[in-house]
């Protein structure tokens, strides 16, 4: 799996980090049963706190995406599975927008318009 | 060549030749079994030696020989493709030819030695036997190397398309982390190999004491090696390619700088790697192989290759690329 972080990004890192996990099961490249990395590891590559590594999978154990159990790690649901669909959603949704010329600002402005309503 | 024009030759080889000589060899050996002593050296040890009906000789060759033959042919059998043939399964045929001579070989002159009753002078130390044994075997598994077709250069190393770089922001950090699995059915084969391992140091122990230490160090050797090279953790971040068996070691990394591209390649662990596990291919390529199919290769800045199997090895490839490319 893919883990991507922007420190730039005035995303905090911890979201950046749950995003990149779900961008990852929409993909299919995330399995079901699979188990995410060691939070050491990913801090340590990223060089990132292990804290926000953990924040991030305590941030999708809510949304339901992985299991954290002790001794286990963080191991993904049934959930990841349904996450193909938006995965292919997306791409469709950023071509139109491209297509249209508009910028990523301006497209997520318009799903977030959407998401709220 | 055609596959089965290939096929045919490498199975004389491996599998008709060793078959004919172990068939010679019992034809003789029974024919002496009349005339010779009831009981014969089977087994030399360092205390003392065995002895036992002089019929266990043709039986051994009878079982051994044919057996070895049809595993090695299997092995063969399973991996031949048209063309040339790879230098694995010339080994492998070259080894079945050399090995078979050898047991049908040795047997036929420790008998033969034996056939007539009275002190042998020869027989209480055969080691002279067992080396001329051994190198006369050894030199027509060579003959039998060179009398095969020339082999395959096999694949190069960097033959894969280097990958295209994963777009990155400029102080964008990434990190690709992927375990590399061995399918269950292999597993549950090699735990199988193991515990018949265990059982035969069970009755080793039983047998002969604690003298026999080696029988407990190699299956505590075959579990240790099998724990930590079944799977991989492989990771990619802007260190480089790190590698570590399933606890922790043994580790393997390529360094950034040593990078000079990545790709995806389809491996077949016999073919190109004779196997699997940590293997050395041909053509300066090294390889982590735990099945077949979709592999990441690091082409080094030197032309060696590292190649480890593991799924989604394109987006691996990107992300080396990539941080190859912003150094």
């Amino acid at each position: 799996m893919l883990l991507r972080i922007d420190p730039l990004s005035p995303v905090p890192l911890f979201e950046q980090l749950a995003a990149s996990i779900r961008a990852d099961a929409g993909s299919g490249a995330l399995r079901v049963g699979e188990r995410l990395p060691a939070a050491r590891e990913v801090a340590a590559a990223l060089d990132i706190n292990v804290h926000t590594v953990l924040r991030a999978y305590q941030l999708l154990r809510d949304e339901g995406l992985v299991d954290l159990r002790r001794g286990r790690g963080a191991v993904v649901t049934a959930r990841a599975g349904e996450y193909s669909s938006l995965g292919l959603a997306i791409p469709q949704l950023v071509e139109e927008a491209k297509r249209l010329g508009l910028s990523a600002a301006a497209l997520t402005a318009l799903v977030t318009k959407e998401y709220l309503s | 060549m055609t596959r089965s024009a290939l096929l045919f030759r490498l199975l004389t080889v491996a599998v008709l030749l060793p078959l004919a000589i172990g068939a010679i060899a019992v034809v003789v050996m029974v024919g002496w079994l009349p005339g010779a002593p009831s009981a014969v050296i089977v087994h030399w040890g360092v205390d003392a030696n065995q002895t036992g009906s002089p019929s266990l000789y043709p039986t051994l060759v009878a079982i051994v020989v044919p057996g070895l033959a049809v595993i090695f042919g299997i092995l063969i059998g399973l991996t031949v493709r048209a063309g040339k043939p790879s230098p694995h399964q010339k080994l492998l045929a070259a080894v079945s030819f050399s090995e078979s001579l050898l047991i049908s070989g040795l047997s036929v002159a420790l008998l033969g030695i034996q056939r007539q009753p009275g002190p042998n002078q020869v027989i209480d130390n055969p080691t002279g036997v067992v080396v001329a044994g051994v190198v006369v075997a050894a030199a027509l598994g060579v003959g039998a190397w060179f009398a095969l077709p020339p082999a395959s250069a096999g694949v190069r190393a960097g033959a894969g398309v280097p990958a295209r770089p994963l777009p990155l922001a400029g102080g964008e950090r990434a990190v690709w982390i992927h375990r590399a699995t061995t399918p269950t059915a292999l597993v549950v084969l090699l735990v199988g190999v193991l515990l018949v391992v265990a059982a035969g140091a069970a009755v080793g122990i039983l047998i002969a004491g604690p003298v026999a230490w080696i029988v407990v160090v190699l299956p505590v050797l075959i579990i240790v090696m099998l724990a930590t090279t079944i799977h991989w953790n492989v990771r990619v971040d802007d260190s480089g390619l790190t590698a570590s068996g399933a606890l922790g070691f043994p580790r393997f990394h390529v360094p950034l700088a040593d990078v000079r591209s990545a790709s995806v390649v389809n491996v077949n662990p016999l073919v190109d790697f004779g196997g699997w596990g940590i293997r050395r291919g041909m053509n300066r390529r090294f390889g982590l192989v735990t099945r077949s199919g979709e592999a990441l290769e690091v082409l080094r800045t030197d032309g060696r290759a590292f190649v480890v199997t593991v799924d989604d090895a394109a987006g691996a490839a990107a992300l080396l690329a990539a941080l190859v490319a912003r150094v």
